[in-house]
This record gives C-alpha cells, structure tokens and sequence, in this order.
C-alpha cells in the first residue's frame, strides 16, 4: 500500500515537478528517514528533547539548502527558524508541565493494553519533542516565502529602508497567515473527530479538562503560534542582514 | 487603536480570573495539593506519592485531605500530580476513592488566550478575519459531529455538505466574493475529487494489508471505513485550498501589475510559483501527520518490537493518509494553474 502509494507520487512528482519533484520526493523520503532513526536513537536512553532539536535543526537545513540553495535568503531564513525553535521550546517546556497531557488517554486504552508501560522513557519530554517536530514544517514554510519576497521587495526598490523593509515583511506574513493556519486545523481534525466520538455528551467545562482534547488542542495551538511568532522574526532578522550589507 | 488594546486585555484578565475561580461550577470535588511527598524504591521507576491538598469546593469546603497515590517516572497513563495542580477527586468521608483526573482548564485558557493575542497583535485585521473564518469552521465541524451523533447517518455523506462549506467560507471571508475566490474554490472541488477517485481505486486494489486495529476508532463506529476516508480527505482539505488560493492570488496580483501579459509569459511565471510550493507543503504534511504516530511506536519500540514492525504496524495508517494527501497537493497544481489562467486571464488557456 505504502509502496503504491510511494510510486503514485513519485510519478506525478516527476511529471508535474520534472527536476525539481526529485528533489521534493528525496527530501520527503529524507525527512521520513530522519525521524525514524531519532526515534531509534531513543535506545540509548538518549534526551528525546535534544534529539528533536538536533531534528528540527537537520530538517530545517535540508528543506532550505537542499531545495532552495545556500544563499542569503536561506541563511535569513535559517537563523530565523532556529531563533523561533528556541523561544518555542522555552514556552512549549512551561505550559507541558502544567497541563499533565504526556502520554496516552483513557480513549487509547486498547492500543496501551498491548503493552508493558513501564518503558522507563520520559513521555512528558516524548511531547515536548512532538511538538516542537510538528511545528517545524509551517514554520519553515511561511520563514522562506517571507524571507524570499523581502530579497524581492529590495531588488525593486534600491532605497528602501529597515522600518519599510520590516513592515513589507510582516505584511506578506499576514497574508499567508490565514491559510497556514486552515492548513494545520485540518490536518490535526483526526484527533478532533476522535474526541467527539468518544465524548459527544461532555459540557463546555468538561471538553476544557479532557485529557485528549487538551492534548491535541496544545499540539495545534502550539504550531499555530510558531507560525505566527515566525512573521516578525523572520522580519527582523531578513532586514537587519540586507541592511547590513 | 489603543483602546482596542485596553479591551483586549480586559477580555484576558475576565477569562483568566473565571477559569481560576470556577470551581463551584463543577459537581466533583476538586482538591488543591499542598504537599507532595515521593517515596522512590530502589531499582523500580515505581513509586509512591503521598500527597496533601486541601477541598475547594461543595460541602467540606476547605477541609484538607491526606492520600496515597501510585506513579511512575515515564507517565505513559496517569497524571502528573505535584504542588499546586488541582485534581478531581471522588471523596469518601476522609478519603479519596480515586482520581479522575488533573483540572487543566486553566491552563488551556492561557494557551488559547496567548495565540488570540498574537494572532490579534500582529495580525490587525487579517488576524481577527482569521480567527472569524477559523471559529466558523470549528462550528461548523462541531454541529456536523452533533448531526452524526443523533443521526447515525453515514458520516462521509453527512460531511460532503460541510466540506464544501468548510471550503467556501474561508475564502470569501478573507478575500471577499470576486474572480480570485471563485477561482480557488474551484480549483480546491476539483483537486479533492481527482484525489478521491485516486485514493478510492488504490484503497480498493490494495486495502487487505491495512493494520485497521490500529486505528483508534474500530471498536467506535461500525462505519470505520467511511470515517477513515473522511479522514483522509479532511486532512488534506487545508493543503489543497492553500495551494489553490496561493496560485488565484499570484496569477491575478501578476495580471494586475502586467494587464497586457502574454499567455505563454504569464505560464511562465506560474511555473516558477508552483516549484516554490510543491516541496514545503509535502513536508507539512509529513511534519504535522507523522507526530502523531510517534509515542505509540516509542512505547511499541521500548516494549521489544523491533524499529520497523512498530513503524510498519503503528505508522502505516498514518502514512497512507499522508501520501494520500501529498498526492492531492501535487495534482491540485496542473489543475489550479489551469483554471487560474482561464478564469483569471479571460479565458484563453
């Protein structure tokens, strides 16, 4: 299934991609790859935590170098990503810790009941590094189409200065920033679907308590602010690099 | 503008300080800990808390309580209790019979109040249009669930109503009701429907190797095939509608500035669009889908299954909705830069 589905989009990658569609399909393949072997790297006993930044870091330079190239706009958008991962994993760490939703829920009980849950491995941190993986693509994302528009903005025109540079900036951020998040509430509606069918008659305190839909509510909300602390960052830090030379 | 701030800040402290002091609301009695003490044994993650905390709410208001409770290092399953959580309890005279679980409301509250702030701050008006176009589409996902719910009808028929509302709302609330809209929403139908009948003959030539017990909802609805392309096709529905609308506002922001573009030149400059989009939201997908997935093949994997039957097993439904909707982006972009150039540019293609 897997594999059909694998040659499926292989193929249109290659008729609607040509060149470019390899690439995309062996950064996919790559991206898989990666967090499949972080995770087997879970067998020392290593930090999930670090082992996720050292992810995000790896993944971030593959989509921006590997696709788009080293240049300036991917350095821009680079130092961007990085300065957003650290200010998420200061806020992400915070609010884990206080809202208990590591692990698995009463609605996944059949899946745990197949197996020894004394694993000896943090599930408190397994979420923290969710997390952090989870937003890295929207935040990659709306980084470059910022970073590449504002090289764009400068091209045209010569005198442009910082405040200007910045404010175009967070302008273009604006505009994607309506569909990104459509995007992500859509790809997590699983979680959502699955809550109401365990727990249609629950009251507005009660969905606010729920472990599982706190869970999921935290993972989206989550990536939602990353890929909107990303706009100004990313702002910053591409105006500041072309004011600079 | 300032007052718009002061009245955002208002909305946060009244929310916050109900969420802080709503415990006479609930009927189970929910107990503050003040103390918690651990007793570790040696060579076990096992180990035992003992825990204080006092009564806030019903009729022993204010009484404190003293109890025991198990817990282990890695919180596969229970909560993690430690000073200062609150926790619903069902008392018996003295003693706490069990723990229903941690009172996370609050904290949620934060969360949702701090991405309403950014979003609003650094949004200005896009912002709230976003959140008015994102708040319609929970409702709307909330009361097709309710309809399912007392309907049993079948939940793919129920929703192909919704998901074209779920496609149409969006756009006009961001962009109004013009050319470009009309252009995306069509460009979005048509995407999903190819991807359907692509994902519907692959699904009925090669379903027998799906692991369908690892999907959370078997044992729930006997329909679970028709929720799983639900699914499916839900997951991918933002993807889609974002390439579409990105591809309406490029090529109509390119007619605008060049009014007298040629054909030939204007596909030129899609082209160049379309190859700046294909590869980052395939990885959304793969970063936002796969997560998942991922503490059930960590507990897989600690449990002695080797790496690849725990991914094989717990990951391959997930990845077939991946790939799935990976494939529903990829076509969507001949189909959108189609109708993108005949609506946008008066017809000739």
């Amino acid at each position: 299934m897997i594999l059909i589905l694998s040659l499926i989009m292989f193929i249109l990658l290659l008729i609607i991609g040509k060149s470019r569609g390899i690439k995309t399909f062996i950064c996919f393949f790559l991206n898989l790859f990666l967090i499949i072997f972080f995770i087997y790297l879970t067998k020392y006993q290593i930090n999930i935590i670090f082992l996720s930044l050292i992810l995000c870091v790896l993944v971030t330079a593959i989509s921006l170098f590997l696709l788009n190239g080293i240049n300036k706009k991917t350095i821009s958008s680079f130092l961007s990503v990085l300065s957003v991962l650290l200010i998420m994993l200061i806020y992400i760490f915070i609010f884990s810790n206080l809202l208990s939703v590591q692990g698995f829920t009463t609605e996944s009980r059949e899946v745990i009941s197949r197996f020894f849950v004394y694993i000896n491995y943090s599930m408190l941190d397994v979420l923290i590094a969710i997390i952090l993986i989870t937003s890295i693509g929207t935040t990659i994302d709306t980084s470059i189409s910022i970073s590449s528009s504002l090289y764009e903005v400068n091209e045209n025109k010569k005198n442009i200065n910082k405040k200007e540079l910045f404010n175009s900036g967070t302008a273009i951020g604006k505009d994607i920033l309506s569909t990104t998040i459509n995007t992500l509430f859509f790809v997590s509606i699983e979680g959502f679907i699955i809550y109401y069918l365990w727990n249609y008659n629950d009251s507005f305190l009660e969905i606010f308590n729920s472990k599982l839909l706190v869970q999921e509510l935290f993972i989206l909300i989550s990536s939602f602010i990353s890929s909107i602390i990303v706009i100004p960052i990313t702002s910053v830090i591409t105006a500041n690099i072309i004011y600079k030379k | 503008m300032k007052k718009k701030y002061i009245f955002l800040i208002l909305i946060n402290i009244f929310v916050i300080l109900f969420f802080y002091n709503n415990h006479e609301f609930y009927d189970v009695t929910i107990i503050s800990v003040n103390e918690v003490e651990n007793i570790y044994v040696e060579n076990s993650e096992k180990y035992t808390q003992i825990i204080s905390g006092t009564i806030k709410n019903g009729d022993s208001i204010g009484n404190v309580i003293t109890f025991e409770n198990n817990a282990t290092y890695s919180k596969v399953y229970e909560d993690d209790i430690r000073e200062s959580t609150e926790l619903f309890v069902s008392i018996n005279e003295d003693t706490v019979n069990s723990i229903y679980g941690i009172k996370r409301d609050k904290y949620i509250a934060i969360v949702i109040l701090v991405f309403i702030d950014l979003l609003i701050c650094i949004g200005k008006i896009n912002g709230l249009k976003t959140l008015l176009s994102l708040g319609i589409s929970v409702s709307l996902f909330i009361i097709a669930m309710n309809i399912y719910m007392y309907s049993k009808f079948n939940i793919f028929m129920l929703f192909i109503p919704f998901t074209f509302l779920f496609i149409t709302l969006p756009f006009i609330i961001n962009n109004g009701f013009n050319k470009k809209s009309k252009c995306a929403i069509l460009g979005s139908i048509t995407s999903l429907l190819l991807q359907f009948l692509i994902a519907t003959i692959v699904l009925y030539f090669y379903s027998d190797g799906l692991y369908l017990y690892t999907m959370e909802y078997v044992d729930l609805i006997t329909d679970y095939m028709s929720l799983f392309y639900l699914i499916i096709f839900l997951s991918s529905l933002g993807a889609i509608m974002d390439i579409s609308i990105t591809f309406a506002s490029s090529v109509s922001e390119i007619i605008n500035k060049n009014n007298k573009i040629s054909t030939t030149n204007l596909k030129k400059s899609i082209d160049e669009i379309s190859k700046d989009i294909l590869g980052t939201m395939v990885n959304v997908l793969l970063f936002t889908g796969f997560t998942s997935t991922i503490p059930t093949i960590i507990l897989a994997y600690k449990n002695n299954m080797t790496l690849y039957n725990a991914v094989d097993i717990y990951a391959q439904i997930q990845l077939v909705i991946i790939l799935i909707s990976a494939i529903g982006v990829i076509i969507s972009i001949p189909i959108n830069k189609y109708l993108s150039v005949k609506i946008l540019h008066g017809g000739k293609v």
